[in-house]
């Protein structure tokens, strides 16, 4: 399964090839505040390599609250229209990656309001395209169980998923299946790490108190 | 004892937060032993005879297990979309320019407009000033087969007076 690669925590800088965070700043690179800058200038190049580092991450945190593939591209790539076109009002008090997470969910919340819907697929089966990524991801692997008994069990999930409420259903996704830290969690919802911590160990009980009453 | 008791909430509290902590997704621990490797060995001990603090640790890895089969969105977004964003945000950039076009020429139309009413204005009210002033015509009043009743021409010359003066006496 891919996992989001981390991009510079509070400022610090990040790694700009993609890969997993080594802490340390590579060679060469320049950090998110320069780029940022430049990219206040109109350099091009700089917001393009913004886009390029953190475009994991906003698809990460738009995948988890709208769960839509064509949802999610849509919207991440008008978070980034509308970063450039605020980029100016931006005073860089925060880290980039804080502020474009914000913009990130109020987009995605935007997009829900104005769709009216529900952002899982809860009760209904999973979407042509879903059903597809199952299928080539059963492809890749090889082993394992059917496409019919994933998708099965996918939509177990999905919809246990559904009992839960959007932030704690965000908060699970981005913590166990995109690899975000507590700390980053609360950057993104603008929480408190503590409240995250509480907040992630009453969803995981709920999920799990479900299953053991289905018998699953 | 109850200070013990809430010493001991407490203790189970952080246990439990520490847990939280330990790092999901791929590198996330799968077994109890890798999710309580974080925690000092006093703490470990807790966890095995605490039985709250052994459900939270469990609970942990079995929602783990659980999400383990939901796809990451964060490849979703290919080499190709950093050039899709900078396409889009060149198109708004010239439809925003186009239309910052429109509205600085209706103003520069509009002051034109201004002057030529205002020269317009200046004509016809210079045409009116100077215009003869008109005399009004005196209505004909007229009998039922429309020729008139009275002669409402004015005599022009005394003489003219007098006839008809003695015509009418007659």
């Amino acid at each position: 399964m891919a996992r989001v690669p981390k991009v510079e925590p509070l400022g610090l800088p990040a790694d700009s090839a993609g890969g997993k965070a080594t802490g340390a700043k590579a060679p060469g690179t320049v950090d998110d505040r320069e780029l940022v800058r430049r990219a206040q200038e109109e350099d091009q190049a700089a917001f393009e390599e913004l886009v390029r580092r953190h475009q994991h991450r906003v698809f990460a945190v738009a995948g988890g609250i709208l769960r839509r593939r064509e949802d999610v591209e849509d919207i991440a790539q008008q978070v980034f229209v509308k970063a450039y076109f605020s980029l100016k009002k931006f005073d860089q008090r925060a880290a980039f990656s804080t502020w474009l997470y914000k913009i990130t969910v109020n987009e995605c919340w935007d997009m829900l309001r104005k769709k009216k819907v529900r952002p899982l697929v809860y009760e209904s089966d999973l979407s042509e395209e879903q059903a597809r990524q199952v299928i080539a991801s059963e492809e890749k692997g090889g082993g394992g169980p059917d496409i019919s008994e994933r998708l099965e069990a996918r939509q177990r999930v999905e919809n246990l998923l559904e009992g839960l409420d959007e932030r704690d259903r965000l908060m699970l996704i981005l913590k166990e299946v995109e690899g975000f830290a507590v700390e980053e969690i609360a950057q993104v919802l603008n929480l408190n790490a503590n409240t995250v911590k509480v907040r992630l160990f009453r969803a995981r009980r709920r999920i799990i108190n479900k299953v053991r009453k289905r018998g699953e | 004892m109850k200070s013990l008791g809430n010493k001991q909430e407490m203790g189970c509290r952080e246990i439990q937060m520490q847990m939280e902590d330990a790092p999901g997704a791929v590198t996330g621990a799968r077994e109890l032993a890798e999710l309580l490797a974080a925690l000092s060995n006093a703490e470990k001990e807790h966890v095995t005879t605490c039985a709250e603090c052994r459900a939270a640790a469990e609970n942990i890895l079995a929602s783990r297990a659980l999400l383990d089969g939901l796809p990451s969105n964060a490849d979703l977004g290919g080499p190709w979309f950093a050039p899709r964003v900078m396409a889009a945000i060149a198109a708004r950039k010239a439809e925003r320019e186009s239309a910052a076009d429109a509205f600085t020429f209706l103003p520069r139309l509009a002051a034109r407009l201004t002057w030529a009413s205002a020269v317009a204005l200046l004509l016809a009210s210079a045409w009116l000033y100077q215009r003869p002033a008109s005399t009004p015509t005196n209505p004909v009043i007229t009998d039922i087969t429309g020729e008139p009743i009275a002669d409402n021409a004015t005599p022009a010359t005394n003489d003219e007076v007098l006839v008809s003066l003695a015509e009418k006496a007659r």
